[in-house]
């Protein structure tokens, strides 16, 4: 599967990715301070790295012409926590996702086991990965509240007797689908724009049990610009180990939602090395 | 890929998964001579299961007027085009389905529908009459003009294409029942479902940010009743229970008897190659060609035999089962002219007679020494 894999990629690779300086590595810079980043500002004394993107062809449904080609990344820690700025291109930030539009998303995958990394693309069974992905449409929901359909569609009709509301909360549960399942998809009170993942191939991404990860992200019309943070040190099961000291890989994946991008229609990157300073 | 059979198209087929059929298949038939139009089944479905956030826009059940009428705004047209010209003329269909007509790269031919699709629920789809009948008719249209009511839930397919389309796996058929289900703990709202039904009977809930669809009222068929917008239907053109394969037809299975017996319930584009389980009486005023095109090869067979059914007591008898009961009915049996339906037990459930009782009564009453009209 892996042999396969790799054949995709290279195939996939696009003219000119070469020239990207990505599997030279991304620099963390160590800076002070303790706990979660979340401040562009602090990212000032790290260098950046242009990592190239690549379609995502190897699983149906797929996505032969990513909108994102290249995204930048700079890293830092402090006493406790990781974080990554994310740059990339896009002008049309989609940050609601409508019946028919999607909201914009980027994510972070790292091995969870030390040692040759998995597959690069989310994995393979036996081979664990953890993924931290930001999500524009979650960010919106802390900031603005949860969605409604008002807010969607003012000019919709928007029900306002819901029986559910009218149920003890044992009989309204059946009607809550997702909700009263507790699918973090539905979370209508959101602690977190950024969702912590654990996947071993396609399809079987699977929230971790243990959410350590958070971020915000801004677009100037022009280009989004992420902060993703997590620890160091791994919070609960399936967490890569960040501690100081340690050699291990990372890969992103952009979406560009006003592009029909979400799930497998990503651009992706291979793995790069990262060292986490001592 | 792996091949399967379905037998509505005649032939085998490519399918994302090993074909693995239910113990048992959900199905009911409808009967689109005998649909009004009233909406009771959708909202009773409303009632029951749609009215939460992010629900509003959303129809499990929904009853359209055809051949103008959707839900979503051209939902069989776009895909018939996407799809190409299908004949189906012979009992083997020999174009491609959904699944063989997919792109390089995806899984099933499909599409998402745009956000205002969605907003043409039964609305001005019948206003098609002018002011005052001396005026003729307001549409102009290249055809004789007929239309009939399509209701529409989701089709419970023996080949779904929301489940083919699902990258995670979300989307799993019961075995018990056949009925398909989206795993509210699963999903995570990427809309693929949505865009590969061809019947657009999943839905995308933007607040609680996943999709949704008819769950058949499984907690009813459990207890071996029938879903709601079935009970509720008050023109009583439906009815409700399980499909065999033609190789395991059973003649007293209603069911069976209309789809494999009698074959005067036919399933809705079959061409799709999804082995869809709601299946329709076809309408006895509309163009073959038309039929054929929506109820797939023996359509128009379909409708003679239906045209036939008082003079075939049987058929009459299955006809009559149509909303007579609650519960669903897995057997009948025809006593003289008296249609009786049994619950999986053996339990008697339903009992109609074939002919209503008619009395004409004179013109004069003599004992009031009154004229009798018929507008009193």
């Amino acid at each position: 599967m892996r042999k396969t894999l790799f054949a995709l990629l290279l195939v996939a690779l696009p003219a000119g990715a070469e020239e990207a300086p990505a599997l030279s590595g991304i620099t963390m810079v160590r800076v002070g301070g303790a706990g979660a980043v979340l401040d562009v500002e602090a990212f000032a004394a790290a260098p950046a790295s242009r990592i190239a993107l690549l379609p995502q062809v190897a699983a149906t449904p797929r996505n032969p012409a990513p909108a994102t080609s290249a995204i930048e990344v700079r890293a830092l820690r402090n006493d406790d926590h990781a974080a990554f700025l994310l740059e990339w291109e896009d002008d049309t930030p989609d940050v609601r996702a409508t019946l028919d539009g999607f909201g914009d998303m980027v994510a972070l995958q790292f091995p969870v086991a030390a040692g040759a990394p998995p597959v690069p693309f989310m994995g393979n069974p036996g081979g664990r990965v953890q993924i931290l992905q930001w999500r524009a449409d979650w960010q919106t929901d802390m900031e603005r509240g949860a969605t409604t359909m008002r807010e969607l569609y003012p000019n919709s009709y928007a029900a306002d007797f819901h029986h559910a509301d009218h149920l003890p909360a044992a009989e309204a549960a059946a009607y809550e689908g997702a909700v009263s399942l507790g699918n973090p998809m539905s979370v209508q009170e959101r602690k977190s724009a950024v969702q912590d993942l654990v996947a071993e191939g396609f399809g079987s991404l699977t929230p971790r049990a243990t959410q350590a990860a958070s971020g915000r992200g801004t677009n100037d019309g022009r280009r989004w610009r992420v902060v993703v943070t997590r620890p160091l040190a791994p919070a609960g099961e399936s967490a890569a180990d960040l501690a100081p000291g340690t050699s291990t890989n990372v890969s992103f994946a952009v979406w560009n939602g006003s592009k029909g991008e979400v799930g497998a229609r990503k651009a992706w990157a291979a793995w790069v090395p990262i060292e986490v300073p001592k | 890929m792996p091949k399967v059979h379905n037998w509505q198209i005649g032939r085998e087929m490519e399918y994302p998964y090993e074909g693995a059929r239910p113990k048992r298949q959900f199905a009911a038939v409808f009967d689109t001579n005998k649909c009004i139009a009233c909406q009771t089944c959708s909202l009773a479905c409303k009632g029951a299961w749609t009215s939460g956030r992010g629900q509003e826009y959303m129809f499990w059940n929904n009853v359209e007027s055809k051949p103008y009428g959707f839900f979503p705004l051209g939902w069989d047209v776009k895909i018939l085009e996407k799809l190409g010209v299908t004949d189906q003329k012979t009992p083997v269909y020999e174009g491609r389905t959904l699944f063989e007509a997919a792109p390089d790269g995806e899984r099933v031919l499909g599409y998402l529908p745009d956000d205002a699709d969605w907003t043409f629920v039964n609305v001005g789809e019948d206003d098609s009459a002018g002011v005052g009948i001396d005026r003729g008719a307001f549409l102009e249209i290249p055809h004789m003009q007929w239309m009939f009511y399509l209701a529409r839930i989701c089709n419970h397919c023996t080949y779904p294409a929301c489940l083919a389309s699902c990258p995670r796996q979300s989307i799993y058929k019961r075995p018990e029942d056949g009925v398909v289900l989206i795993d509210q703990t699963r999903c995570r709202g990427y809309r693929e479902c949505v865009k590969g039904c061809p019947y657009k009977k999943t839905f995308y809930n933007p607040v609680k940010k996943v999709s949704e669809k008819c769950i058949a009222c499984y907690p009813r068929i459990e207890e071996g009743r029938s879903s709601t917008c079935m009970a509720a239907c008050i023109g009583r053109i439906r009815l409700q229970g399980f499909v065999s394969t033609p190789e395991n037809a059973r003649e007293d299975n209603p069911i069976d008897f209309l789809v494999h017996v009698r074959k005067i319930a036919k399933p809705l584009y079959p061409q799709f190659g999804t082995e869809p389980n709601v299946y329709y009486v076809p309408p006895i005023h509309v163009p073959g060609a038309f039929l054929s095109q929506m109820f797939g090869h023996g359509a128009d067979s379909a409708v003679s035999t239906y045209r036939g059914a008082a003079e075939d007591k049987d058929l009459l008898a299955v006809l009559t089962l149509f909303g007579s009961s609650p519960m669903l009915i897995h057997r009948f049996r025809r006593e003289g002219d008296v249609a009786v339906g049994f619950d999986e037990s053996g339990t008697e459930v339903a009992r109609a007679p074939l002919y209503e009782p008619s009395i004409i009564r004179p013109f004069h009453d003599a004992a009031r020494g009154a004229y009798r009209h018929n507008t009193t």
